[in-house]
């Protein structure tokens, strides 16, 4: 059994080795802002092992799991998006990079967070929402809506309108009685 | 203002915050206003203008020298806005005019509720009349119409006769039964007679009626499907790929047999329902008002309770149909994965799964089947009420004498029937609304604009093969163009290889060869004819295709073949099919030629898919031939085998092929590498090699591929 766990093990560092994925953190990275946008400087290790810096004055992020893991796994990407590296963690930055960061993905996924649902009505095999959230009052339209809701683990829903806009609902067990009816019947 | 080009709405400031703003894009530049502040972007320095579309927002930039700059943020729906936007900007940077078009900017929104238009249209789901799409359905119905007419007219004969009924038997009780002098034989066998013949008429019409409902409802089907299926195939393919097959499926054949079923039994029992309601109400109320109003006053209680009941229901059934639906799709994708499941030894895990689903659905189920046991009684209950009433009241007339036994009994046969007509329309919303939402969907296609149509005095053209693209841009409904600026040239009998990295636009190049879209800009012409100016017809029947993904529709490997020239003779059909490599595999079946393929027959290999398609190529003998990967899926063998058919093929022929492995392409007479949506270079392979750009640097990547250990034969080709 031993053994076996064992070359389990190294089966597995086998793999990472193989993956060759670029880990970006505050000891090789630095991040900035340029015109508004994300930038970042990394240092690599050239092959006759000197140290070389690569700078990409724009950076696009990307959530690897942009629904379970908002702060982690963040792919970095160039225009042509390719990957240069990945952030296994926002808290791998300091302070101000995370700023940065966190400020840039929260522009590409806008998702205001419903905290009421005022009215909720179908007609015509659409349903017509109008929700309070932290973007003040919203009304949308979802197309199906069985099929767009999204329920990630018991308590947080996110919701896509016809147009492919996102909302949240942080928790369930949160929201007023009344929302909670409303919505409840096409979870 | 008078130099203003194009001028966008936005809605999203910088941190996040919802705004009203307005960017009007002039010829120097920019002028941005939100939230009363200016802000005044130069055109200066500006190369392009792109839309950078996230995840639930879309951002405008304009790329200048010193790096992208931030013209304005929007949320989803502001996509087509902004990227028309930019569309046009670039176009304008590029040189064109702007033109007076160009100034009208689309509106997101519904200015009547304020909610978003549906996606790509100014379609407000809200407050779209429906009223005119009944019209439209009515004037379809034409051929039908004769047996809609005479349907109604049944079902009016019919409620007459059910009403006349209660009316008899009130005459045989009175007169006859009860009767204080005694009855004359005949008048009373007459009574009986008459009862009897009115019972037989109404059977006898309601077999009439369905034999009118059946004839109206097949013919506007007929007529429905033929129109949406005609329709679905005259788009183009920007337009049907927008949807699966499975929604344009339940298009054609459910929407449209929802509507055969509103028109044929909803719109005649309406009538019949609101007639026999009328008529009901006039006879109770000519005899006796005080006993009308105590029958119908709890009418309106009952149709509310049967709504609340339904609108309280209504949603719950469709959370179990819902969960039914996930049921039997848990269900599917386990036995369609069944191999992976075994595998990896996840049986228990997808048991657990299926026992979730199977679970919840249950779990509902019996929720709703106990919230209907407890209302359905009631609101039953309520529904009777009225009659208790009436049975006091006519009770203590007939104690006093002043009503007969005939006539309570023909009272309490009309009381009984006049909930009938009160709970089906109490009904009919719910059935209106289902009707309403297929007959959205159902016009939503066939108002779809077709987008590539042939042009009013469109030629058929026999074609030699001189192909033209100039300055060619092209772009699917995103911002992206995915051409840029194309230029080609390619002569009679030339094989032209297109080379690129994926996402180049090489498949985007032939789908606009074959005219599956039509250009944003520039021209495309077949000896020296814009595409345009030759019909559709003409065109694709001089032009084969062999595509990555083939497909075989249900039928005979023969079939199959012939699917391009169904009129072939049995030795052309050989012919090709020794040519592409079938004939080999096709003797060996027990079938031959006739085995049955497709969905649910004999399953072919991936190779053998491949020949059975380039077999349907070689047999259509088209003077443009393209081909998109052929090859791709064959071992190196036999794809030298096919190669060298192809090379026969392709003597004297037009032909485009596409093809990742370079060697594929090695008899061409030039090739094209694209890079990014523009030409990179141009020029046979020594020439290419030679000058060590893109195509030396891929040539060098397959090389190196080759001498990697383990990788396939394939690849290891030289090249």
């Amino acid at each position: 059994m031993k053994e076996v766990s064992q070359e389990k093990e190294e089966a597995v560092c086998k793999l990472s080795d193989v993956a060759e994925i670029r880990y970006l953190h505050r000891g090789n990275t630095e991040i900035f802002l340029k015109n508004g946008f994300p930038g970042a400087r990394i240092q690599y290790q050239q092959e006759d092992g000197s140290k070389g810096v690569e700078e990409h004055s724009r950076i696009w992020l990307h959530r690897a799991f942009p629904f379970d893991l908002l702060e982690e796994y963040i792919s970095v990407q160039n225009k042509d998006q390719e990957e240069i590296g990945l952030i296994r963690s926002l808290a791998d930055f300091d302070e101000e990079a995370q700023k940065i960061l966190c400020g840039e993905l929260e522009h590409k996924y806008y998702t205001p967070k419903i905290t009421k649902i005022v009215s909720l009505k179908e007609a015509h095999g659409y349903s017509f929402w109008q929700v309070e959230s932290d973007a003040g009052e919203l009304q949308f339209t979802l197309q199906d809506t069985f099929r767009s809701l999204l329920r990630v683990g018991e308590d947080k829903v996110f919701v896509f309108d016809n147009y492919g806009n996102r909302y949240v609902i942080e928790s369930l067990k949160g929201l007023d009685r009344h929302s909670l009816r409303k919505i409840e019947l096409y979870l | 203002m008078d130099n203003c080009i194009t001028q966008i709405q936005f809605n999203l400031g910088p941190d996040n915050e919802t705004i009203s703003g307005q960017v009007e894009f002039c010829e120097n530049g920019m002028r941005v206003v939100a939230s009363g502040k200016e802000k005044w972007i130069p055109m200066e320095g500006v190369r392009a203008f792109r839309c950078d579309v996230g995840v639930g927002s879309v951002a405008l930039e304009v790329c200048r020298e010193d790096g992208d700059h931030l013209v304005c943020r929007g949320t989803m729906d502001y996509l087509a806005v902004f990227s028309a936007a930019s569309k046009r900007m670039n176009r304008f940077l590029d040189g064109a005019v702007p033109t007076e078009e160009w100034k009208q900017y689309k509106k997101a929104v519904c200015p009547k509720c304020h909610r978003p238009y549906l996606p790509d249209s100014e379609i407000c789901p809200r407050c779209t009349k429906k009223g005119g799409y009944l019209r439209r359905l009515w004037k379809m119905a034409k051929s039908s119409r004769v047996y809609i007419y005479l349907s109604v007219l049944i079902f009016i004969a019919v409620a007459a006769l059910n009403l006349a009924l209660p009316y008899l038997n009130r005459v045989l009780v009175d007169d006859y039964i009860k009767a204080e002098r005694l009855p004359v034989a005949s008048q009373y066998i007459l009574a009986v007679l008459m009862i009897l013949l009115v019972t037989f008429a109404v059977r006898l019409l309601g077999i009439a009626r369905s034999f009118a409902q059946v004839r109206a409802g097949t013919k506007l089907i007929v007529v429905l499907r033929q129109t949406l299926f005609q329709k679905i195939e005259a788009l183009s393919l920007s337009k049907v790929s927008k949807r699966t097959a499975g929604e344009l499926m339940n298009r054609v054949t459910q929407d449209s047999s929802q509507l055969q079923d509103f028109f044929t039994s909803d719109v005649g029992g309406l009538i019949e329902q609101i007639l026999t309601l009328f008529s009901l109400g006039i006879i109770l109320f000519v005899y006796d008002w005080r006993l009308a109003l105590m029958v119908l006053l709890p009418a309106p209680l009952v149709m509310l309770s049967h709504r609340l009941m339904w609108r309280y229901l209504g949603p719950r059934y469709r959370k179990q149909w819902w969960r039914g639906n996930r049921l039997y799709e848990t269900l599917y994708d386990i036995f369609s994965g069944i191999r992976v499941v075994k595998a990896f030894g996840m049986e228990k895990k997808e048991m657990d799964r299926y026992d979730m689903v199977n679970l919840q659905e249950t779990d509902v189920r019996i929720q709703n089947e106990t919230y209907f046991a407890v209302i359905s009684p009631i609101t039953n209950f309520l529904m009777g009420v009225g009659e208790f009433f009436l049975l006091y009241y006519v009770g203590n007339q007939i104690l006093d004498g002043t009503m007969t036994l005939g006539a309570m009994q023909q009272f309490s046969a009309y009381v009984a029937m006049i909930y009938g007509p009160l709970r089906w329309l109490s009904f009919m919303p719910r059935r209106l609304a289902r009707t309403m939402t297929s007959l959205v969907r159902v016009f939503d296609v066939l108002d779809e604009q077709e987008d590539v149509t042939d042009r009013e005095n469109a030629v058929d053209q026999i074609i030699v093969g001189n192909i033209e693209l100039d300055n060619v841009s092209f772009g699917y409904e995103d911002a992206k163009d995915v051409l840029r600026k194309v230029n080609l040239q390619i002569k009679p009998g030339e094989m032209i290889g297109i080379v690129g990295r994926s996402g180049a636009g090489k498949s985007t190049l032939i789908n606009l060869v074959m005219r599956m879209y039509d250009p944003d800009e520039g021209a495309i012409r077949i000896d020296g004819t814009d595409l345009r100016d030759i019909t559709q017809q003409s065109l694709r029947s001089q032009i084969g295709a062999v595509l990555q993904e083939t497909f075989l529709f249900t039928g005979t490997l023969l079939q199959n073949i012939c699917y391009s020239k169904p009129d072939a003779s049995y030795d052309e059909v050989i012919t090709a099919a020794k040519l592409a490599g079938v004939h080999s595999f096709a003797v060996k079946l027990p079938d031959g030629y006739n085995t049955l393929v497709g969905e649910r027959g004999h399953t072919l290999s991936g190779g053998e898919r491949q020949r059975v398609a380039i077999a349907r190529a070689l047999l259509h003998n088209p003077q443009i031939l393209i081909l998109d990967e052929a090859t791709a899926s064959l071992d190196t063998e036999t794809e030298k085998d096919i190669q060298d058919a192809l090379q026969k093929l392709i003597a004297g022929r037009t032909t485009i092929a596409i093809a990742h492995r370079l060697s594929t392409l090695r008899n061409a007479s030039r090739l094209v590498v694209l890079d990014h949506g523009c030409v990179a270079e141009v020029g046979t392979h020594d020439e290419l090699l030679a000058r060590e750009g893109l195509y030396y640097e891929l040539v060098m990547a397959q090389r190196q591929m080759s001498k990697m250990p383990g990788v396939s034969e394939s690849a290891a080709q030289p090249i």
